[in-house]
């Protein structure tokens, strides 16, 4: 395999392993979001590898993050989680045109 | 931490965009004059012009996570210009390229591949004296492959062009022959 795919693979990894240490401190299920999206990352660069096509990488990441800061908001309604989902959104919509469009 | 998380993230995400390429290339290239160089290297570019006269294959290995990007598209646009600046050095400045056609599931180097093909056409003595005449003729053919290289996470642009109107030239004709040959033997991993 490629060293490239490895480190891109690699990139994956901090922000889970930062969010799987928070869980440690305080059980939180708002880190598994994090943990989500960063093991889907990490695997979907193999799929990627094996002929899952590249286009549906960041759609999904972004749908992953969409989907667990939706559920946070039923809990907790912050102005930063509303920004968030809002630059989520937005994101995902721009890629998505993107896509079509291209 | 968060700061350090994604610092090493940014890093990880830099080095591979900047990881060297494996440049994608025909097993031999006889006849040809070859000139490669890396072109970029952020993302990494590498890029490889085969000359013989009137032919001309260009290609170039962008690292990249998919098609389309930026990238991907700066080089088309690249090595696009080097064909038609080819051609119109070889065929004439006069020539008219015309799109003939154009497949998005061209099979190709062991991935799905887009394809374009424009035909060049000139006008052309054709018969001879008292009776020669004028002929819109094709006198050459532009190719456009591209694909995403799924093995290296690499997208590869080749661009060919080829001569197509041989009026009668053994040499010619053979040279046609020897560009398909060499762009069919291009193989990226
Ligand atoms: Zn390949």
């Amino acid at each position: 395999m490629n060293p490239a795919i490895i480190l891109l693979a690699l990139a994956a990894l901090p922000l889970g392993l930062y969010n799987l240490i928070l869980l440690h401190k305080d059980s939180s299920w708002k880190h598994y979001i994090g943990i989500t999206g960063s093991a889907w990352s990490f695997s979907g660069i193999f799929l990627i590898y094996f002929g899952f096509p590249g286009i549906a990488f960041f759609p999904v990441l972004l749908g992953i993050l969409l989907l667990g800061y939706i559920m946070r908001m039923k809990v907790d309604r912050s102005r930063i989680l509303v920004g968030k989902i809002a630059a989520v959104l937005s994101l995902l919509i721009i890629i998505l045109v993107g896509l079509l469009i291209l | 931490m968060l700061i350090l998380c994604y610092s090493v993230v940014v890093l990880l995400y830099f080095s591979f965009f900047a990881y060297p390429v494996t440049e994608a290339r025909p097993s031999g290239w006889a006849n040809f004059t070859m000139e490669a160089k890396q072109y970029r290297s952020f993302p990494n570019i590498f890029e490889s012009i085969y000359t013989n006269g009137k032919a001309l294959v260009a290609i170039a290995t962008i690292r990249t996570i998919s098609t389309p990007s930026t990238a991907f598209s700066m080089a088309f646009d690249r090595l696009d210009s080097y064909a038609e600046d080819h051609v119109r050095e070889q065929y004439g400045v006069d020539v008219d390229i015309v799109i003939e056609s154009k497949a998005t599931d061209y099979p190709f180097a062991g991935h799905v591949a887009i394809k374009y093909v424009y035909g060049v056409f000139n006008d052309v003595l054709i018969g001879y004296p008292p009776f020669q005449h004028l002929e819109r003729v094709k006198v050459a053919e532009i190719g456009a492959l591209a694909w995403f290289c799924n093995v290296d996470f690499e997208s590869i642009v080749v661009f060919y062009v080829s001569p197509f109107y041989f009026d009668e030239d053994p040499a010619l004709e053979a040279l046609s022959g020897l560009t398909i040959d060499l762009v069919d033997d291009i193989s990226c991993h």
